[in-house]
C-alpha cells in the first residue's frame, strides 16, 4: 500500500493522505493550487487566505506541506514563514513559496528564512511537481 | 497747599504763566527747552509718516504682485480641475479596476468550472455514445471561449484607467511647469511603504518573472534532512545513506545558516554571480562532514546591494536549489 509507505528521503514515497495547506488571498489561484495538487493525487488539501490563517490552522493541525504565496494581508507569506520556522513544533514543516516576487533579494531572503523550494507564477503542473518530489521524494 | 500764581516772563521765552507750586525761575528755564523738544518730535514724527508713507507704497507693490501670484496659481488649480479629479475621475478608474478583478475571477472561475467537468467526463456517462460525448465536450470548449471575451472587456476598462492617469499627469505637470515648481528631495518613506520595502513586496513584474524558475532552483538545495515528513520520524542514518546532498536550514528567526550548495553558480547566471569558489567544489556530504566551509556558504549569499534587483536566469536560480 503506498499510503502506508511512511519513508523519509529523495527517492522514497510520501504520505499522499498527509494535509496540505495551500495559502493564497486570491480565491482563484487557491483553486487552481488546489486541483493541482488533488490531480497530482494529494487527498488531503486544505485552503487559507492570509498568513494569519494559516498559522492558526498549523496551530491546531499538523500539516505534511505548506505551499504559500508571498503578497497577501495582513501578514504576508514571507512573515508567515519567518513566524513557523522560529516555532519549535512548526518549523521542520515543508515550505515552498509560490509567488510573483521574483527578484534576486526575494529568493534569497526566502531562502535565508529557510524556504525549502521556491516557484515564480506564472507555473504550470510540471512545475510543482518537480518541486514538490525535489522537497519530499518521489511520488 | 497751592501757591499763589506767578508769572513767567515772556521776554525769558515763557508764556507769562507758570503752574501753581513750581517756581517760576525753573519753569521759565525749562519752558523753551520743552517747546524745543516738542518741536523736534513733531519734526521727528513728520518724518517718520513720510518714511512710513513709503514704506508701505512698497510693500504695498509687494504684496500686490504676491496677491497676483496667488490669484494665478488659483486660476491654474482651477483649470486643472481636483475636484473632477477627486471626485469623479479617480473613483471612477477605481471602479473599474475592481471591475477588472471581477470580470477576471468570474472567467477564471468559469473556466476552471468548465476544465472540471470534461476532466468528470467518461464515455460511460454518455451510454458509450461517442457523438453525444463529443457534444458535451463541445458545450463545455464553447463556454471556456466565451468566458474568454473577458479579455476583450478588460482591456477597455484599462485603457479608460490609462487614459485617466494620462490626463492627471497632463494637468499636474502643465500646473508645475506653470508655477516653476520643482520636485523636493526625496521624502522619508511612510510607515506603510517601509513595511512593502522591508517585506519585499515587489509584486510581479512587467514582462514575467525577472527571475526565472531555472534560476531560482539552482539556488536551492534538496535539503532532505531538515524536512519533517509527515507523521514519520527523520531517521539520520536514512537521511546519511540516502541523501548525499544534505544541508541544515536552521530557523530564520536565528540568524540562519545558508546550505551548503554542491557547486557555485554556473556561468550562465545573468544576475550577481556570488563570489565563485576557486574550484567546483565537491558535493556536499552529510551535514557532520562538513565539506564547505561556512565563507564558500556565505559567499553565495554575498551579493553587492546594487545587483539585488537584476534579473537571475531560471537555470541560475535551479542551481542554488541543486
Amino acid at each position: 500500500m503506498l499510503g502506508s509507505l511512511r519513508k523519509v528521503g529523495r527517492y522514497m514515497a510520501i504520505d499522499m493522505s498527509m494535509p496540505v495547506l495551500v495559502v493564497d488571498d486570491y480565491k482563484t489561484m487557491l483553486r487552481i493550487i488546489s486541483n493541482l495538487l488533488k490531480q497530482l493525487g494529494f487527498e488531503n488539501v486544505e485552503e487559507a487566505s492570509d498568513g494569519t490563517e494559516a498559522l492558526d490552522k498549523m496551530k491546531k493541525s499538523s500539516y505534511g506541506l505548506v505551499i504559500s504565496d508571498w503578497n497577501m494581508e495582513p501578514m504576508t507569506g514571507y512573515e508567515l514563514l519567518l513566524k513557523v520556522r522560529a516555532d519549535d513544533g512548526l518549523k521542520r514543516t515543508p515550505f515552498i513559496m509560490v509567488t510573483a516576487e521574483s527578484k534576486t533579494e526575494n529568493v534569497i531572503a526566502a531562502k535565508k528564512a529557510g524556504v525549502n523550494n521556491y516557484i515564480v507564477k506564472p507555473f504550470n503542473a510540471a512545475t510543482l511537481k518537480q518541486k514538490i518530489t525535489a522537497v519530499l521524494g518521489d511520488f | 497747599m497751592a501757591l499763589p500764581a506767578s508769572k513767567t516772563p515772556e521776554s525769558q521765552g515763557g508764556t507769562g504763566y507758570a503752574p501753581d507750586g513750581f517756581d517760576p525761575a525753573m519753569v521759565g528755564e525749562l519752558e523753551p527747552k520743552l517747546i524745543n523738544l516738542m518741536q523736534q518730535s513733531e519734526a521727528l514724527v513728520a518724518l517718520m509718516r513720510g518714511f512710513f508713507q513709503q514704506l508701505d507704497k512698497r510693500r504695498s507693490e509687494e504684496f500686490s504682485i504676491i496677491a497676483g501670484y496667488i490669484a494665478k496659481a488659483k486660476e491654474e488649480i482651477r483649470e486643472m480641475r481636483p475636484h473632477d479629479i477627486s471626485q469623479e475621475r479617480i473613483p471612477t478608474a477605481g471602479a473599474e479596476l475592481e471591475a477588472i478583478t471581477r470580470d477576471t475571477e468570474n472567467a477564471t472561475h468559469t473556466i476552471m468550472n468548465c476544465a472540471e467537468a470534461m476532466m468528470g467526463f467518461s464515455i460511460d456517462q454518455f451510454g458509450g455514445d461517442a457523438g453525444a460525448y463529443k457534444t458535451a465536450v463541445d458545450d463545455e470548449v464553447m463556454k471556456i471561449f466565451e468566458a474568454c471575451s473577458f479579455q476583450d472587456i478588460t482591456g477597455q476598462r484599462v485603457s479608460k484607467v490609462v487614459n485617466v492617469l494620462k490626463q492627471i499627469e497632463e494637468r499636474v505637470g502643465r500646473l508645475a511647469n506653470t508655477l516653476g515648481v520643482e520636485d523636493s528631495a526625496p521624502q522619508e518613506m511612510t510607515a506603510e511603504e517601509k513595511r512593502r520595502h522591508d517585506l519585499l513586496l515587489n509584486g510581479p513584474a512587467i514582462g514575467g518573472p525577472e527571475t526565472k524558475q531555472d534560476a531560482i532552483d539552482a539556488m536551492f538545495d534538496t535539503g532532505f534532512d531538515e524536512v519533517q515528513p509527515y507523521e514519520a520520524p527523520v531517521k539520520p542514518d536514512a537521511l546519511a545513506a540516502k541523501t548525499p546532498t544534505a544541508p541544515t536550514v536552521k530557523p530564520a528567526a536565528k540568524a540562519p545558516e545558508p546550505k551548503p550548495v554542491p557547486k557555485p553558480a554556473p556561468a550562465a547566471v545573468a544576475a550577481p554571480a556570488p563570489k565563485p569558489a576557486p574550484a567546483p567544489a565537491p558535493k556536499v556530504a552529510a551535514p557532520e562532514a562538513e565539506s564547505n566551509s561556512q565563507d564558500d556558504i556565505d559567499a553565495l549569499f554575498d551579493i553587492p546591494a546594487e545587483d539585488m534587483g537584476k534579473t537571475n536566469s531560471q537555470d541560475d536560480i535551479d542551481a542554488l536549489f541543486d
